[in-house]
């Protein structure tokens, strides 16, 4: 049958679409590209999708191609003629089924707890910056290095943190939910009216991250990014000097947005 | 003709011996309970959070309340009375039952408008705090149900004045009484939580 | 308590010729309204749940050209969200699960031996629900300031409606009020199919159907219906709750007074995870019944799959908060969702594994509905396996929220459901029109859909690692993702090609198509043992069941070597009769009350769609002027009362 061909020939494209997927090929990549982390939580959480993705993948193979196989082999032919055995079922062989697949799976079980308790540990020694989402735009505070009580705000969707640095932002909103994320940094967490959510990251090597808000919040919701620049601790500390300086007389965005 | 009569052949019993009807009011209940369960969660998970008052404690009139809870349990009674009495054939008592069934549900209702204005008046409405919401609207679709419930009450009352009502089909009667018995034990759910059961 | 109540019986030769006098009351377009005929009303579920599929696909295509090259003008920010939210609405609320309905309807009482559904009228009143509700839900495109200027006034909170951005201050005018009411009304429609069949399927099945001799299809319309009745009224509170707080300032979901939004993230979801198998396994039964019928073969494992089928239904419920990590649960919760999630996979992955084994050592004829099943079971499970690695939450905490996690669901709700859905379209088609479908047309239909669909959504699984976030109207050049989403564009119109290829099909051999006779597919449940299309009151005579595939038995006997051999014609079948067949017989057995099974006239009602069309009125009353709500109302007293006194049967 020529249209059996035709899907087998479908599916050797799909699986050669599979490995040039993974073989860095430029379109692949792009600034918020998960699978190419430059911190400590994304790479992470970029190993443990690994994990569990290339058992997926592998049973997705076993399965695509033994259709493929059972189709082929069991088609009926021109001159097939009577009925094949009426085969009701094997128990033993569905057991295995559901076994083998449940045990499988219970592997994944262990990272999948561990890479949680280790995510919701925040390390004691991270730096806090507050952040805000508004409707539609990022403002990140930072405590005052100088010991004033006036948190410094950077410019609005900008932020900037010093590299090899545990970080903890919290996650503040009062209008709707937003969600806090920088792909290359870190998976996101949602900022929440009512409740003061929390994430840590880090970046290993110094850029400029970009990150956008991934929970739909209304009209502007795709227009909501900001940055992550990382640096050294040397030029961080004087840009937030020079933040700190170029506040006076800056209004916190939220006085604009009323309650 | 092959097929004399084809309904001759085939049974007439359900495959569960249920009742068509009563398995579906069985199902609607359990769904009911749902609905209800997933009001009476909000209102627990409220149940602490209000930024100001009037506060539970200081609305509540436990023994007005437990005097219509009262009211809406005898008239339970009164359904099971009125279903005993259509299952013997007797259709005039079973009248002088559903009437009294369908006045102490009309008495709770009056109890339940009486607390709702007096709620009203001492200062919360259903946008007050997180009380009023949930309270108002939990009570409000619980009084909503025994109002429906009357209504059924009196369309059996009105039915078996034109003779609809008899002894076989007792099961209309039943099915009313199964309705009422269950907004009647959604009641005592809620008096209990709400009511008895207050945060400190 | 058995019942006692005697309908009016009717032998069949005077059934036959009552409707011969009546002929004509069986025709013509009030003959549709008043229909109480599961069948009828099975047929207006398809029609109308493929209209809304033409709208929710052409609401799909206008997200795709605006998608398709980066910084694209072609929608606004507001029309963006206004288009993806009704599309999302629509799929999940007008299509699959109508379509679903469609399918119980016309199939449940056959495939049970029974004349119609436990309760006709409800019948009818579910369909006129979900026609009023649909409607409904759709005339908010009209409310902006003008529909042909480009101001759509639609919902435009997302389909999943997450508080507080549905609340007034943050979503001001109406769509979002259509969309709640919409809800509510379409859930009603839902409930009552869910209460029939259950109903039906417990009660009405033929001597000899036990529950294990019912077919897979039944077993999952029965879960199903039972997701449904339990699922509904969380959403109908939820939906009460944001009606309250938009409607008449209450504080369900004010954060400024202590409420919680992400009650509304429980509440969606609790009904939300059942809602995707109540999406999807209607079509795991349509599939588990093509197979076997083209494999020539039982299906493999019939207990388990089964069973999986229960179990699926059971551990939908312990779920939820999967939809939910990136929230802050805290790890002991996402730890538990985590491992229920991983473990929910496992009777899905039986399922795959029994309908592969049904396949292996059949003789597989390669007719159009089982091009369709083959894709459902490789297109699903691409979608299971991404749910998989969703389960796993370190993972999903970059995937929420992406076009990965869009990639996955279509894969399941349309690479699963919609292939379910064709396929046994494919194969009913014959059954209730007499004609079949064109297979080359069907074949051509099988792969534009298969081809666009892997281009459309295999390209949304790179995206969304690539950083992609759903729900943007517009990206920026310089983050990759134009090659992509240029792809998936070209994908959804290929696939909107082959959707009017099925068109053509449809209305070409409607007239044209070959004759199919009582079983064109040699199969093996009870439907195909009457003819095509079946008269109205199904069988002529209640069948006696002794067996799962019962038919089949009939057809066929065992040699020596467990090989089955055709039984000669006439020789055991007295299955059906063919008289009095074509339009026919106003005969059904138990309309509500009399739970019997004996032949008698049921009356075609008008109260079904009065008591329907009060639900939309009130609607549009809570939205407009509580005057109307009062007219919604009486008109729903009116239809309600007039259906209780009416007979349901003629004396």
């Amino acid at each position: 049958m020529r249209r059996i061909t035709v899907s087998r020939l479908l599916v050797v494209a799909m699986l050669l679409g599979g490995v040039f997927l993974f073989s860095g090929c430029g379109l692949f990549n792009g600034p918020q590209n998960v699978f190419a982390p430059r911190g400590e939580v994304a790479r992470d959480q970029k190993n443990i999708f690994f994990l569990t993705m290339y058992p997926a993948l592998a049973i997705l193979i076993l399965v695509e191609v033994g259709l493929l196989y059972i189709c082929i082999r069991y088609r009926r032919k021109k001159n097939d003629s009577g009925l094949p055995a009426q085969v009701h079922g094997n128990n033993r062989l569905e057991l295995a089924w559901t076994i083998a697949p449940a045990i499988l799976l219970a592997f994944f079980i262990v990272p999948t707890i561990g890479g949680i308790i280790d995510l919701g540990r925040t390390p004691k020694d991270a730096m806090v910056i507050d952040v805000n989402g508004v409707q539609w735009a990022w403002q990140f505070s930072y405590p005052d290095p100088a010991g004033g009580l006036t948190p410094i705000q950077a410019p609005i969707g900008e932020m900037h943190i010093p590299v090899n640095r545990n970080i903890e932002v919290k996650l503040h909103s009062n209008n709707v939910i937003h969600s806090f994320w920088v792909p290359k940094l870190a998976g996101k967490t949602d900022v929440i009216p009512s409740r003061e959510n929390h994430m840590w990251f880090n970046a290993f090597e110094p850029g400029t991250y970009s990150g956008q808000c991934a929970e739909f919040c209304g009209l502007s919701h795709g227009e909501m990014r900001f940055t992550v620049t990382a640096e050294s601790q040397a030029d961080f500390d004087a840009w937030l000097k020079e933040q700190a300086a170029a506040q006076r007389g800056v209004e916190p965005l939220l006085a604009f947005q009323g309650d | 003709m092959a097929h004399v009569a084809a309904g001759e052949t085939t049974h007439l019993e359900t495959n569960t011996g249920l009742d068509n009807r009563k398995l579906l009011m069985w199902l609607f209940l359990g769904s009911e309970c749902l609905f209800f369960g997933s009001f009476i969660a909000a209102y627990l998970l409220y149940r602490n959070r209000n930024v100001s008052g009037p506060y539970p404690k200081d609305l509540f009139d436990i023994p007005f309340t437990s005097v219509s809870s009262f009211v809406l349990l005898m008239s339970s009674l009164c359904m099971v009375l009125a279903l005993s009495a259509i299952q013997r054939g007797n259709v005039h008592k079973m009248r002088i039952w559903l009437l009294a069934t369908a006045f102490l549900g009309l008495v709770f209702l009056s109890g339940q408008a009486f607390e709702f204005t007096q709620f009203y008046r001492e200062g919360l409405k259903l946008d007050t705090n997180m009380f009023g919401t949930t309270f108002f609207v939990l009570t409000g679709f619980h009084g909503a149900h025994v109002t429906i419930g009357v209504l059924i009450l009196m369309s059996l009352y009105g039915g078996s004045l034109k003779g609809k009502i008899t002894e076989e089909n007792a099961l209309q009667v039943e099915l009313a009484g199964l309705y009422w018995h269950f907004v009647d034990i959604v009641w005592i759910i809620i008096f209990t939580m709400i009511y008895l059961v207050q945060p400190s | 308590m058995a019942a006692t109540y005697s309908p009016k019986r009717v032998s069949m030769a005077d059934a036959i010729k009552q409707t011969r006098e009546a002929g004509e009351s069986y025709q013509g377009i009030w003959s549709w309204i008043t229909t109480v005929d599961h069948k009828r009303i099975g047929v207006m579920y398809g029609v109308t749940s493929f209209i809304f599929f033409l709208l929710g696909g052409m609401e799909a295509l206008l997200i795709r050209v605006q998608l398709a090259r980066p910084a694209n003008e072609f929608l606004s920010a507001d029309q963006y969200n206004r288009v993806f939210t009704m599309h999302g609405t629509t799929m999940v609320f007008l299509v699959v699960m109508p379509m679903s309905a469609a399918f119980f309807n016309l199939l449940v009482p056959l495939m049970i031996g029974a004349r119609d559904v436990a309760f006709p009228r409800m019948n009818a009143f579910s369909f006129w629900v979900f026609l009023f509700g649909g409607i409904f839900m759709n005339l908010s495109f009209f409310t902006g300031g003008g529909i042909l200027h480009g101001d759509i006034g639609a919902p435009d909170a997302g389909w999943f409606g997450y508080a507080p951005l549905t609340l007034n201050k943050f979503s001001p005018g109406n769509g979002v009020n259509y969309w709640l009411l919409g809800i509510q009304i379409l859930g009603i429609a839902s409930l009552a199919g869910g209460f029939n069949f259950i109903v039906t399927i417990l009660n009405m099945r033929a001597p000899g159907m036990s529950l294990f001799r019912m077919p897979l299809f039944v077993w999952m319309t029965l879960v199903t219906s039972f997701l449904l009745i339990f699922a509904m009224p969380v959403i109908a509170v939820a939906l009460f709750e944001l009606m309250f707080d938009r409607l008449f300032n209450a504080n369900f979901f004010n954060a400024a007074k202590g409420g919680t939004p992400l009650l509304w993230q429980h509440m969606f979801w609790l009904f939300g995870h059942p809602e995707v198998y109540i999406l999807i396994l209607p079509a795991m039964g349509i599939v588990s019944e093509v197979l076997p019928t083209f494999a020539r073969k039982p299906l493999f494992g019939y207990p388990f799959v089964v069973f999986s089928g229960v179990a699926i239904g059971f551990m939908s419920w312990g779920v939820w908060a999967h939809h939910m990590y990136t929230t802050g649960l805290g790890s002991v919760a996402n730890s538990a969702f985590g491992i229920s999630t991983i473990l929910i996979s496992v009777p899905t992955g039986v399922k795959i594994f029994n309908w592969m084994a049904t396949l292996w050592g059949g003789s597989i004829s390669f007719k159009t509905p089982l091009y369709f099943s083959i894709g459902f079971i490789a297109m699903f499970t691409v979608g299971g396996l991404t749910g998989v690695t969703h389960s796993i939450v370190p993972a999903d905490y970059q995937q929420q929220d992406t076009y990965y996690i869009v990639a996955h669901f279509h894969q399941v709700l349309f690479g699963g459901a919609i292939f379910g859905l064709f396929s046994g379209i494919y194969y009913w088609f014959p059954k209730f029109t007499g004609r079949m479908l064109s297979e080359p047309l069907g074949k051509l239909h099988f792969w534009l859909m298969f081809a666009g669909f892997n281009l459309t959504f295999q390209p949304m699984m790179i995206l969304g690692l690539l950083g992609m976030p759903r729900r943007i109207q517009s990206y920026p050049d310089g983050y990759g993702w134009g090659f992509w989403n240029a792809m998936a564009t070209f994908g959804a119109f290929t696939i909107a090609l082959s959707i009017l290829v099925f068109i053509f099909n449809v209305i070409r051999s409607v007239r044209h198509g070959e004759i199919a006779g009582d079983d064109p597919w040699d199969a093996r449940t009870l439907e195909w043992s009457i003819p095509s299309p079946p008269p109205p009151y199904n069988f002529a005579e209640i069948p006696q069941v002794h067996a799962l595939d019962d038919f089949w038995h009939k057809k066929y006997a065992e040699d020596e070597h467990g090989r089955p051999v055709p039984i000669p014609q006439g020789a055991a079948i007295a299955v059906s009769s063919h008289e009095g067949g074509g339009h026919g017989v106003e005969a059904r057995n138990g309309d509500e009350g009399d739970g019997g099974h004996g032949i008698h006239l049921p009356s075609p009602s008008y109260m079904p769609i009065i008591a329907a069309a009060g639900m939309p009125i009130m609607a549009l009353g809570l939205i407009y002027d509580y005057a109307l709500l009062a007219v919604g109302v009486a008109v729903l007293i009116v239809g309600i009362y007039g259906w209780a006194l009416e007979p349901a049967t003629e004396e």
